[in-house]
């Protein structure tokens, strides 16, 4: 039964790897401090990707982060111009942070000495 | 204030998808981006920024509205496991309950699944038709008979008909080869194009080097390995009835779920060498199938009637005196036959199968009742818990997916167990119905089927008692006593008292089923049956019975020795019609049919039939030779008085009656005693039927060895074969025992179903009514008192399901019982039986829970308040 009690209580989503998308992410929120909120968001994202960053996407991104508990929503103040409510700010985690760094030191390691590709891919072994 | 700019079909779909929870900002946050847009770069852009935005985020949506209801549904899953596990008993005698109800009902969908799948195998099962004929001076509707002309010529002259199968019985034969010598009776005459017509495949031999001879012959594989064991039986000879026959084809075994079913089949150029049958327009002996052409099918009247046309063209005259042809589907032949029985066809009853199917959807319904009821009862028992979520705020639709979940899984794993419930019963109930039924996992009408039991158990019994608890008013269920929560208990009541209706109705239609058989079978047959012996008389010992018989009467302990045309209890009778008397009245319309009886001197002796009046047969008289005897319900069809002496004649043949005597039952009593004529045959020269030898019963095997001895001396073609008609006479109620069986196992799951949820809610009657026994108990009442006072209730319940429950027994066991014509009476015992015995199992199975809340120490129930 016991072992059954466990599994119940499901399984830890903790110290999971982060996706690129979650890495842009929450870098995007780090930057933008106190007006990272979904519009804000969504747009600094766009820009960084070059395409065209979707809500749902976005939301989405979120709430897998939310479950990993990388990153914190407090309610804002109060805009006038946004019909009354608070707007939801979100914020880097302790364990975000973490998460990120360990992103960093995986991207140091593995590009680390390669020099910037040329624009045409005919040159493999470098 | 709120006013929006955005495109307002794009914002609809925005506000569906974003029908969760911390979704509720992206309207506005849509809004004010689309704002800014609309400011800084125009309508248009902004417009279309807003719909691509749309378009690209429904898939992320539907994949995020997945996974949140995914868990979700972990979530309700496991707080739902929880739940079952924190009361196991009651949850393991309601999952039990249900799963043995399901697998029940389970395998009777099987078999009536089964009943209704024959002959669908068959590639043009949709073009495949039976002739039968319409006899409207007997009222004989679909007699699968019809002249052997008839398929060829229907093939030639109309159109459409792209090929004819005519099939006949074979007479029983004896088979030899090598050492192997058995008698075989499931053998037909037939047209190759069974083979082809039907799905029939052919293991060795092709349909057009069949059956092209008197001499060929096919067997099926199981035939041809018990004759010719491992070798191959093409091309090889095999003995039948002393001639030499050539096996052309061996074909595979014949589908157990086809009407068709045959060992052995012999070519219509055999017939042709010994009578003219097939090419007869007269002789309505055959059974025809045509094969009709895809369009012709939705043209039957007209064919019917084309075929009577071409009929009468030949000069058929009975379709000149009236009857008519029709073209019955192939998949209804099975289950909507005329009831004509012979050795190649498997016959069901489509009302047996009906039946059936209501049975299994019954035994359902009292599965899921009970489940329902014990459900709702354990919720009550949780009215606290449900108060107390409701005062911090669990909305009405949580908890009632809370329930719900508990249900679906209590159902989806009564489920898992009815499943292997049936895998473990399949076998035996093979056995029993003669069927093989397996599960078939990959069928989707299968799954489909089990998945709907599921979702409609789960979600109905669950819905019940969720919609019912969370409609609380939480302050009522937190400071109210328990026992005073009653509401709903009355439609518990009626439930049980359905169960029990139920139950006490299959119990006695059970018992009557077996009180009719046993009527049956100990009715006065006119005849005494024990100790009988007959041993059936073959064609080539024409003058070897005279010597049989002296021989046998040699022994002391033989004393009779006679014979009969045929075998009078199975084999089929044969009628006759247009008999005349003297004195009969002209203007009477209806011919008479006599069954013809061809018998040996001291047939009635050795049967012991009673005489009325006049003599039997008697070698004293030679004038017997020309004298006939009738039964008394030829005389009753007759209405004829003073019959002895009166002349009877059928065309040439002419007698005189010498006697009457006592009517006898020589069929089940589903049928009227047929009207007789017993005539003298002579057994020396036309030995065929069956010898009746009766034998002192205390000296059995002796004398069965003795008979089989002088058999073998006289004979040694055939093998010995024997019976004793009192086996015969049993076997006549084989079907009606097999029903009787069957109901019986299904009654005593119906009893056990009732008593099992009877106890789970005397379970929770005696949990609910602890305080009031408490005080009860203080007060002075005595633990027989409460007893009685706590198992009122239920007795009465159990005396209106009684009430309920007898006259719609009645009318179904009424209803049946039409179907015979010698039929026990119903009687009032088996109600009482009845009525007592639900009484008793219901009182016994409430009595643990009521002896030991009336047993308990009353201080411990009042304590907690």
């Amino acid at each position: 039964m016991f072992l059954l009690e466990s599994r119940i209580r499901g399984k830890s989503l903790k110290n999971k790897e982060l996706t690129k998308i979650e890495e842009i992410l929450l870098l995007s929120i780090w930057r933008l401090k106190e007006n990272a909120y979904g519009v804000k968001i969504r747009q600094h994202v766009s820009e960084v990707i070059q395409k065209e960053f979707s809500y749902g996407h976005l939301y989405d991104a979120l709430s897998q982060l939310e479950k990993k508990e990388y990153v914190r929503k407090e309610l804002g103040e109060i805009v006038p111009n946004r019909r009354g409510r608070r707007q939801k700010i979100y914020s880097v985690s302790e364990l975000g942070f973490e998460a990120l760094n360990k992103a960093r030191e995986v991207n140091e390691i593995i590009w680390d000495g390669i020099p910037r590709f040329a624009s045409n891919p005919g040159n493999q072994n470098g | 204030m709120d006013k929006y700019y955005s495109p307002r079909f794009a914002r609809w779909i925005i506000s569906l998808l974003s029908k969760f929870e911390k979704m509720d900002s992206l309207i506005f946050e849509m809004e004010d981006e689309y704002l800014e847009i609309f400011e800084s770069e125009g309508r248009k852009r902004a417009h279309k920024w807003y719909w691509l935005q749309t378009f690209k985020s429904i898939p992320r949506f539907l994949k995020f509205s997945f996974d949140w209801g995914k868990s979700m549904f972990s979530n309700y899953l496991k707080i739902a496991l929880r739940n079952i596990i924190k009361k196991k008993e009651f949850a393991f005698i309601n999952i039990i309950g249900l799963a043995a109800g399901m697998a029940c009902s389970i395998v009777i969908m099987l078999w009536v699944w089964d009943e209704y799948s024959y002959d669908k195998f068959n590639k043009y099962n949709t073009n495949i038709f039976r002739i039968t004929s319409d006899w409207e001076k007997w009222d004989w509707d679909g007699l699968p008979l019809s002249p052997g002309s008839l398929g060829p010529a229907v093939k030639e002259e109309i159109p459409g008909i792209t090929d004819y199968v005519r099939i006949i019985g074979y007479d029983r034969a004896v088979f030899k080869y090598n050492n192997n010598i058995f008698y075989e009776k499931n053998g037909v005459i037939v047209d190759p194009s069974i083979f082809t017509v039907f799905s029939f495949p052919l293991k060795n031999g092709t349909p057009d080097d069949i059956l092209t001879s008197p001499e060929s012959i096919v067997i099926s594989e199981t035939f041809a390995k018990k004759y010719f064991g491992n070798e191959n039986p093409f091309g090889k000879q095999i003995d039948v009835d002393g001639e030499l026959k050539n096996v052309t084809g061996v074909f595979y075994d014949l589908p157990k779920n086809s009407h068709l079913t045959f060992d052995f089949a012999v070519s219509f150029e055999f017939l042709s060498e010994h009578s003219n049958y097939s090419e007869s327009w007269s002789a309505f002996n055959f059974t025809t199938y045509l094969l009709l052409g895809d369009k012709t099918i939705y043209d039957l009247s007209s064919i019917s009637s084309k075929m009577v046309k071409t009929a009468k063209s030949n000069k058929c005259s009975q379709v000149e005196g009236g009857v008519t042809f029709n073209l019955q589907p192939l998949n209804d032949v099975h289950l909507y036959d005329f009831g004509w029985e012979t050795n190649y066809t498997r016959i069901g009853d489509s009302t047996q199968v009906y039946i059936f199917m209501m049975v299994a959807v019954f035994i359902l319904f009292i599965a899921c009742i009970n489940f329902t009821n014990l459900s709702t009862a354990r919720a009550v028992n949780r009215s606290k818990e449900v108060g107390l979520r409701k005062t911090i705020g669990a909305n009405k639709s949580q908890l009632i997916f809370q329930f719900i979940a508990e249900s679906l899984l209590m159902v989806t794993i009564a489920t898992i167990i009815a499943i292997l419930l049936v895998e473990a019963i399949l076998p035996s109930f093979n056995t029993l119905s003669g069927k093989e039924i397996t599960t078939e996992y990959s069928n989707p009408v299968f799954i489909g089927v089990i998945l709907v039991i599921i979702l409609l158990t789960g979600l109905l019994s669950g819905s019940y008692p969720a919609f019912y608890l969370s409609s609380f008013n939480p302050v009522t269920t937190l400071t109210k006593r328990i026992s005073s929560v009653k509401g709903g208990s009355s439609f518990r009541k009626v439930l049980v008292v359905f169960q029990f209706s139920l139950s006490i109705i299959l119990i006695l239609v059970t018992m009557l089923i077996y009180k009719q058989i046993d009527y049956s079978k100990n009715i006065k047959l006119g005849i005494e049956k024990e100790n009988v012996v007959f041993i059936p008389l073959l064609e080539n010992l024409s003058t070897k019975y005279e010597v049989m018989k002296t021989e046998l009467l040699k022994n002391p302990f033989i004393k009779e020795v006679s014979a009969h045309g045929y075998n009078l209890i199975t084999d089929p009778t044969p009628r006759a019609a247009g008999f005349k008397w003297a004195g009969m009245p002209e203007e009477r319309e209806r011919s008479l049919d006599l069954i013809w009886s061809g018998v040996d001197y001291r047939f009635f002796e050795l049967l012991k039939i009673e005489p009325v009046e006049g003599e039997i047969f008697s070698e004293n008289f030679t004038s017997h030779k020309d004298g006939v005897i009738l039964n008394e319900a030829a005389i009753a069809e007759m209405g004829l008085e003073n019959p002895i002496g009166k002349w009877i004649t059928l065309d040439d043949w002419k007698k005189t009656i010498i006697g009457v005597v006592k009517n006898v039952h020589f069929k089940s009593t589903k049928k009227e005693i047929d009207p007789r004529v017993f005539y003298l045959r002579d057994y020396s020269t036309e030995a065929s039927g069956i010898m009746l030898i009766k034998i002192d019963g205390q000296h059995t095997e002796e004398i069965m060895s003795y008979i089989e001895d002088k058999w073998n001396i006289i004979n040694n073609i055939s093998p010995f074969e024997y019976g004793f008609i009192e086996d015969d006479y049993e076997n006549l109620y084989k079907s009606e025992t097999k029903i009787a069986k069957i109901f019986s196992y299904f009654t005593s799951l119906a009893i056990l179903i009732s008593c099992l949820g009877l106890f789970g809610l005397s379970l929770f009657a005696a949990e609910q009514q602890k305080k009031a026994v408490g005080i009860r108990k203080v007060l002075g009442a005595s633990t027989v008192g409460i007893i009685l006072l706590m198992s009122k209730e239920f007795v009465k319940w159990i005396l209106v399901a009684n009430v309920i429950a007898w006259p719609i027994a009645y009318l179904f066991i009424d209803q049946w019982l039409q179907n015979f014509v010698y039929k026990t009476e119903i009687g009032i015992l088996p109600f009482l039986i009845a009525g007592i015995s639900a009484v008793t199992i219901s009182l016994a199975t409430i009595s643990f829970q009521s002896i030991k809340a009336a047993s308990e120490n009353p201080i411990e129930s009042i304590k907690y308040e």
